[in-house]
């Protein structure tokens, strides 16, 4: 290996004061753009309410095709959310050293992923106001849900993932705030006391912690693998052809890995920038990541490939027509920038030289955002345009309201991204702590270990 | 005009309806004119002890705009709400087209006239009598001239007697379609000026050239049925028809052999197949034959192939056709493309039919419609010629005849009314023609009025009121009666057009009665008196006709792109333009809604450098129409086909759409005395204006389906190179040689409840269990099916795509009419659509052949149904009586069950539609009204189920076939839909269903156990061409 492995530039005592530095008075690019952040996030709303007001019909949505640019974006943020479990949960387990620097932000991206995820449901149904009805609760009429739905699989699946990743993300930070509030003052340091759950570094803390912690990744693990696996069978479970399909579970699993790697690293390139990170966030870590996406990439390619195979060999009229018209029908353009964005862009990758090129990285990711996000726009929308019966065909054309609820959606979730930044350490001290050389004296190489 | 009923006035109305069904008497107050309108009349039908709220009462009527056909109003709480067919009447036998169920749009019509208006300011009803009083008073002993509609029995007799009374002024009837050309042509060939009645009862060929029987020609809804019985299959074989046209109508899409003839050549083909068919025909006497054959000897069966563009052979074979079936029929053209012709051809298929043996069977003259009875254009060509001469000083327009917009654009009728010294307008509604008249009086809808409406002998139908006016109004002759009591106090006897109309029909018909007062309710309760003679005598052709008779008939030969006009199915003669319904409805071939077309073959289109809904505009007649065109594969080349009835220009904003037809007609009557159109060259300019044409599908794709057929020439022969990704048998045929093979193969005959079938060969197992054998509930006794299975089957033999099924499903389940723009982002609301299927081949010649289709596609309740298991609420899941039910209220809106659907049948309400004040009367009260956001759909109108199961368990005994029938199958005029309870074995629905060509739709791919089958449309093993 050329990119050298973890080379631990930066001593013991610069951590807390570097890392704690993001959390400083903001600056007044920060502000600026917070308010366009709020402003897109008002289009958001503002378009929502516009959308409640009138009637879902004024999406582009229409009788043939139900479901359009919510659904896709609901898919996609669900897909981005991926990333960060795998990164602290699965990564962890593994003893991927990689995975220090980068799983806060990556586990803070994954839970306001799942915020801006969950939002979707709500927008997409045409009587939100009743949308508490999926959830089943006991009642005098006997009323239930329908639990045989994978909508209700989903309201299950993301309410669990959300709220253990949630859970996962406040345990990690425990000794993070703990280190925060020992500095904080007024208000803040009572929100971070409480936060810190008492935490005081005592080794006896620390054994239990870290136990806990194990076992919280460990319960993580499974879910990063089932919530995209219920997601896919939401189009799986249909008999929708395009969507009808046994491959859909792993395909999505490795499409969201794909495209939540992407996001971290198309989050992490500029953030690394304007905090002056370069020292704890190094060529070595997002060599790291571009591997994961080189991996997940030929396996979402391989999928796809798998897709049109099946299609062939099944000898569906109906599901070998809908793969023909994916390519050649009117969805052709979703369908290349799905094709070139996760299948051909990603090539580059496999080389060393650009991969390691940060610039380049990053553009590649920002394709490989918006060839997931067409993705799973082909896939919904390719797919019911044209069923069964050719007299019922239609097209889908979004709207005005669509647009402006992706907008949104964007904006709400780096809203979040950006209060995070302030409010909480984006890299865990403790963790780089824990690779970093301890402040004894004495032999200078003790304790420092190769990652 | 008043915008809306008040809430007081609605609840007064309300009340004064309830209180008048109630008390029941049939005294009726003269009209109190001064004071207001407090006129309580009690139509009813059935003797009833009370009136009970929401419980519908049907009142049969009839209306003269409607002609020979029974209506059944059902009225709910005083007020009319839908439109049904009067089972009893011996035309439409309970059967309605879908223009035919717009009169109850029209009665509640924002359009609607709700205040008297002099030059454009309303006036009161005070001053309303005083003006009309000084005016006619003027004008007494002078001409006086009514204008009205097709005006029959007392209600003619009403106004002969006023126009008599007052001078010298004429009644003149106008509609724009009429049928008096026979009655030219009958004097002509059998001395008989009279209109037959044509009845295909009994008939086992039909020759069609160019009429479309099936919707809109004629009486139509008879001729669906007869044709219907005809396409019953015995012994493996049925009646044929066989269509001749210039366009592919949805009727010739219905044919056995359709061929295709230059515009302008019917009747050159008409009088060739006439000459080889009287030379054979053994049903002539020899002075007949004789007479026909000096009359024809200038036909050519090679000229006239030449001429029309068919072949001889193709000709030679309809006439041995003709010749060899046992009662053969033949239809004309269509009178708007005859042009000069319209007189010796409709003669010439009086003497067709005549050596056919057809007269008096099929061409009933003991049934017939005198010539006095029916409209003759010439009245207003001369009306026209009187106002321009001045010599009319009061013009009364009747109802809505609407000359200025329907009568042809060169009579230019509006400048001449306004030539009238004074015109009043007795109108319903705003159009084109009350805008011009000086006063405009309110006039009750047809449905609020009395009358009568006496078309064929021995019809004569009673036309009564079926709910209270909707405001306070007098109907036109009972102004006329008040009036008159003071100008000529002898004219009318009686108090009120009502009492003149029980006079004068008891007199006529009741003379013999014992009771006079019974036999008027009975009378009224029945519709009328229908004693149609079943036949008439066959007649000898008569020396009317000189030999050069048919000399001067030649094919039309148009050059270049031929105009054709026809007569919309949808919108008539532009009085159900302003139907929402019939905007929405898709024209049955092209699919286009809300707006005017022009439909042209792909050649033409390339040959003129045009493209889908391009607009483009032309000049014919010195009218210049602008309109977009329409390519259609179904379209011959070289014909540019328009339709009438778009165009209005004085109606609600959303109805002023599209040219008029009409503006394009020479102002000239032909022999035949009707106003008519000749096919005629048109260059298209495009006008560089693109429209976006709303369809209910994508046009030129998605409508292409390969129909795959068992053991038939049509599927395994002809070119190799099918377009496989259009296979798909949603829509299936079978041949007539198959069946008697013992039925089709191609896809195993599949019947999802009955376990004595086995599966085909290779599913030993069927994982998808049908639930028959399941309890409702876990621990519950009750189990699926028990006793009732509800199912549907639709024969695909019959069905010939009119949309009547569409429009009746609009009005029983309240389904919004939601607009072009909708429309065209494929958002219609109709829970049932007719799929339309086009078969594009080429056959061993290498001609094209494009066979069409037509499958109402409405929710197939499937038994294993696809939307219910996804849909995370339970709003919509299977319920006992084997429906796919749906719930409403407990909706959230996730579309999951719509995209999950195969058949594509779930609407969505993507907006809360708007339903305007007018349009809420007419909204069903045992339908809820959606709102948006919510999923709805067919669900076998479960409403008339629920009440049919509860009269049935008062009774102590199950459903049978006969309590009831849902909406669709109720008006669909070839009843081509059967719906029943599956698990009565003695249903018809139950044995339909095991019927050799019946299939479940998808249900061979997907498994979605159906609750409709279809019967497949059968052919001949040998075609034409």
């Amino acid at each position: 290996m050329d990119v050298k492995q973890h080379e631990i530039n930066f001593s013991y005592a610069e951590i807390t004061k570097d890392i704690l530095s993001t959390l400083e008075k903001p600056r007044p690019t920060y502000w600026l753009m917070m308010a366009m952040i709020v402003g897109g996030l008002g289009v958001g709303v503002a378009s929502w309410m516009y959308q409640i007001k009138e009637g879902m019909g004024v999406a582009g949505l229409n009788h043939p095709v139900g479901w359009g640019v919510y659904i896709t974006d609901f898919v996609f943020w669900v897909g981005i959310g991926h990333a960060g479990t795998l990164i602290s949960a699965i990564l962890f387990l593994f003893r991927a050293k990689w995975r220090n620097a980068i799983f806060r932000s990556a586990e803070a991206m994954t839970i306001f992923a799942v915020l801006t995820a969950a939002l979707f449901p709500l927008i997409h149904v045409g009587r939100v106001w009743v949308a508490w009805w999926l959830i089943p609760y006991p009642n005098q009429r006997e009323l239930w849900v329908n639990f045989r739905s994978p909508l209700l699989w989903d309201v299950f699946a993301i309410n669990t993932y959300f709220s253990v990743s949630a859970i996962f993300f406040c345990i990690g930070l425990i000794p993070d705030v703990a280190a925060i509030r020992d500095k904080a003052k007024g208000m803040r340091k009572k929100i971070y006391t409480f936060m810190s759950l008492g935490f005081d570094s005592s080794n006896h803390q620390w054994r239990h912690y870290m136990a806990g912690y194990g076992f919280f990744a460990a319960l993580a693990t499974p879910l990063v693998l089932s919530v995209h696996s219920v997601v896919s069978w939401d189009f799986a479970v249909s008999i929708v052809p395009g969507w009808h399909s046994t491959l859909f579970a792993p395909y999505f699993v490795a499409g969201a890995v794909f495209s939540g790697m992407a996001m971290v690293i198309t989050i992490l390139i500029p953030f690394r920038r304007i905090f002056n990170l370069e020292k704890y966030l190094t060529i070595w870590h997002f060599d790291m990541m571009a591997r994961l996406i080189m991996l997940t990439g030929t396996i979402v390619t391989y999928s796809y490939l798998t897709e049109y195979f099946i299609a062939w060999y099944s000898d569906d009229v109906f599901e070998i027509f809908i793969f023909h018209e994916r390519v050649f029908g009117a969805y052709q353009v979703p369908f290349l920038m799905m094709f070139g964005c996760n299948c051909v862009v990603p090539l580059i990758l496999w080389v060393r030289k650009l991969r390691t090129n940060l610039t380049v990285l990053w553009i590649v990711t920002i394709f490989i955002n918006i060839g997931m996000w067409f993705e799973r726009f082909n896939i919904i929308v390719s797919s019911l345009a044209q069923e069964y019966d050719p007299f019922a065909w239609g097209w889908y054309v979004p709207t005005w309201v669509e647009a402006g609820v992706t907008l949104g959606s964007f904006c709400w979730f780096f809203m979040w991204f950006f209060l995070f930044i302030k409010f909480f350490p984006s890299m865990a001290l403790t963790e780089m702590k824990e690779i970093a050389d301890p402040p004894v004296s004495g032999d200078a190489t003790h304790g420092k270990e190769a990652a | 005009m008043a915008k809306k009923i008040k809430r007081r006035d609605f609840l007064g109305l309300m009340g004064l309806g309830g209180v008048a069904a109630a008390t029941l008497s049939c005294d009726y107050q003269p009209t109190d004119y001064e004071e207001g309108f407090d006129e309580v009349w009690k139509p009813w039908v059935e003797p009833v002890d009370g009136e009970i709220p929401y419980v519908p009462r049907f009142y049969a009527t009839s209306l003269p705009e409607l002609g020979s056909l029974g209506l059944h109003i059902k009225s709910i709480n005083g007020r009319a709400n839908k439109t049904e067919g009067n089972p009893d009447h011996p035309v439409n036998m309970g059967t309605l087209s879908a223009r035919q169920q717009t009169v109850i749009q029209n009665l509640y019509s924002p359009d609607r006239v709700r205040k008297p208006l002099l030059d454009g300011k309303a006036i009161t009803r005070a001053k309303t009598q005083e003006v009309l009083k000084e005016k006619l008073s003027g004008a007494k002993g002078r001409n006086v001239s009514v204008l009205a509609g097709d005006l029959s029995g007392a209600t003619q007799d009403f106004w002969t007697q006023f126009v008599a009374a007052m001078g010298t002024g004429k009644l003149v009837r106008y509609t724009a379609f009429t049928d008096s050309y026979w009655a030219t042509a009958s004097e002509k060939v059998f001395g008989r000026a009279e209109v037959p009645y044509i009845n295909l009862a009994g008939t086992d060929f039909v020759l069609s050239l160019g009429a479309r029987f099936l919707d809109s020609w004629g009486d139509h809804t008879a001729h669906a049925r007869n044709w219907a019985n005809m396409k019953k299959i015995e012994d493996f074989n049925r009646g044929k028809h066989v269509q001749i046209e210039t366009r592919t109508s949805s009727t010739g899409a219905m044919a056995d052999t359709r061929l295709h003839c230059k515009p302008g050549s019917e009747s050159v083909i008409l009088l060739a197949l006439l000459k080889e068919v009287a030379a054979k025909s053994t049903k002539l006497s020899a002075e007949d034959q004789a007479a026909i054959a000096g009359l024809v000897s200038g036909a050519d069966m090679g000229a006239a192939a030449g001429a029309s563009g068919l072949t001889a052979a193709d000709l030679q074979k309809v006439a041995e056709e003709l010749l060899a079936a046992g009662s053969a029929v033949v239809l004309p053209a269509e009178n708007t493309v005859l042009g000069d012709q319209s007189l010796q051809h409709h003669a010439a298929v009086l003497l067709l039919n005549k050596a056919l043996g057809g007269i008096g069977k099929h061409f009933n003259y003991a049934a017939s419609k005198p010539a006095t009875r029916t409209v003759h254009h010439g009245d207003i060509s001369d009306l026209v010629q009187d106002l321009n001469g001045g010599n009319v000083d009061v013009l009364i327009v009747l109802g809505n005849p609407n000359p200025a917009f329907n009568t042809p654009g060169s009579l230019k009728f509006a400048e001449a009314m306004k030539k009238a010294t004074f015109s009043v307008a007795f109108a319903a509604s705003n159009d084109e023609t009350t805008t011009l008249a000086n006063l405009v009086v309110p006039n009750h809808h047809g449905l609020e009025a009395w009358g009568e409406v006496n078309t064929y002998e021995g019809l004569n139908q009673l036309q009564q009121p079926t709910m209270r006016p909707r405001w306070d109004m007098a109907q036109a002759e009972d102004h006329i009666i008040g009036l008159m009591k003071e100008l000529a106090p002898d004219t009318y006897a009686q108090e009120s057009f009502r009492e003149y109309v029980q006079a004068s029909f008891t007199a006529r018909f009741g003379a013999e009665a014992a009771d006079a007062g019974k036999f008027w309710r009975d009378c009224l309760r029945k519709g009328g008196i229908f004693a149609m003679a079943e036949a008439g005598e066959d007649l000898p052709v008569a020396a009317n006709m000189d030999a050069g008779f048919f000399g001067a008939v030649a094919a039309m030969n148009v050059a270049g792109p031929a105009l054709i006009v026809m007569e919309s199915p949808r919108f008539g003669d532009g009085s159900a333009a302003t139907s929402g319904w019939m905007q929405e409805l898709p024209e049955a071939m092209t699919g286009v809604t809300w707006d005017s077309f022009l439909e042209i073959s792909h050649q033409t289109a390339k040959d003129n450098n045009l493209k889908y809904g391009q607009e483009v505009e032309f000049t014919v007649n010195g009218a210049t129409v602008a309109m977009p065109v329409i390519t259609s594969q179904t379209m011959p080349d070289g014909v540019v086909y328009m339709e009438t009835g778009q165009g209005r220009t004085v109606a609600s904003e959303t109805f002023v759409r599209g040219a008029n037809a009409f503006s394009l007609f020479g102002g000239g009557v032909n022999a035949a005395g009707v106003f008519a159109f000749a096919p005629t060259k048109v260059s298209l300019k495009a006008t560089g204006n693109q429209t976006k044409v709303a369809t209910y599908h994508i046009p030129g794709l998605g409508d292409q389906l390969y129909t795959p057929m068992s053991d038939s020439p049509y599927f395994h022969e002809e070119d190799g190179k099918q377009d496989h990704r259009f296979v798909r048998d949603l829509f299936q045929t079978v041949s007539l040689k198959t069946l008697s093979e013992g039925g089709p193969k191609y896809v195993p005959h599949y019947a999802p409840y009955d376990k004595k079938l086995p599966f085909v060969k290779h599913q030993d197992k069927d994982f998808y269990d049908d639930r028959g054998n399941d309890p409702i509930y876990w621990g519950r006794e009750e189990k699926f099916y028990e006793p009732y299975k509800w199912e549907m089957v639709v024969d695909l033999d019959t069905c010939n795509g009119c949309g009547s099924c569409v429009t009746a499903c609009y009005a029983e389940n309240n389904l919004p009419v939601v607009g072009k723009d909708q429309v065209a982002k494929g958002r219609e609301m109709a829970w049932m659509r007719i799929d339309r299927f086009l078969n594009v081949k080429k056959d061993k010649q290498g001609h094209q052949k494009v066979e069409v289709n037509f499958m109402p596609m409405m929710c197939q309740q499937c038994g294993n149904a696809p939307c219910e298991s996804v849909c995370p609420s339970l709003a919509t899941y299977h319920n006992k009586e084997g429906l796919n039910a749906m719930v409403y209220n407990r909706c959230v809106g996730t579309r999951y069950c719509a995209n999950n659907c195969s058949y594509k049948v779930r609407r969505f309400n993507w907006f809360s539609f708007e339903w305007d004040e007018d349009a809420r009367w007419y909204t069903n009260p045992t339908v809820s009204v959606r709102h948006k956001g919510v999923m709805e759909k067919c669900t076998f109108c479960s409403q008339r189920i629920r009440d049919a199961r509860n009269k049935a368990k008062d009774e102590g005994r199950l459903v049978q076939d006969g309590d009831f029938q849902t909406a669709c199958q109720q008006v669909c005029p070839s009843k081509c839909i059967s719906f029943g309870n599956y698990m009565d074995q003695q249903s018809e629905v139950y044995k339909l269903a095991h019927d050799q060509r019946a299939y479940r739709a998808l249900d061979s791919h997907i498994k979605t156990k159906p609750g409709v089958s279809y019967l497949r449309r059968t052919v001949f093993d040998q075609g034409h061409a």
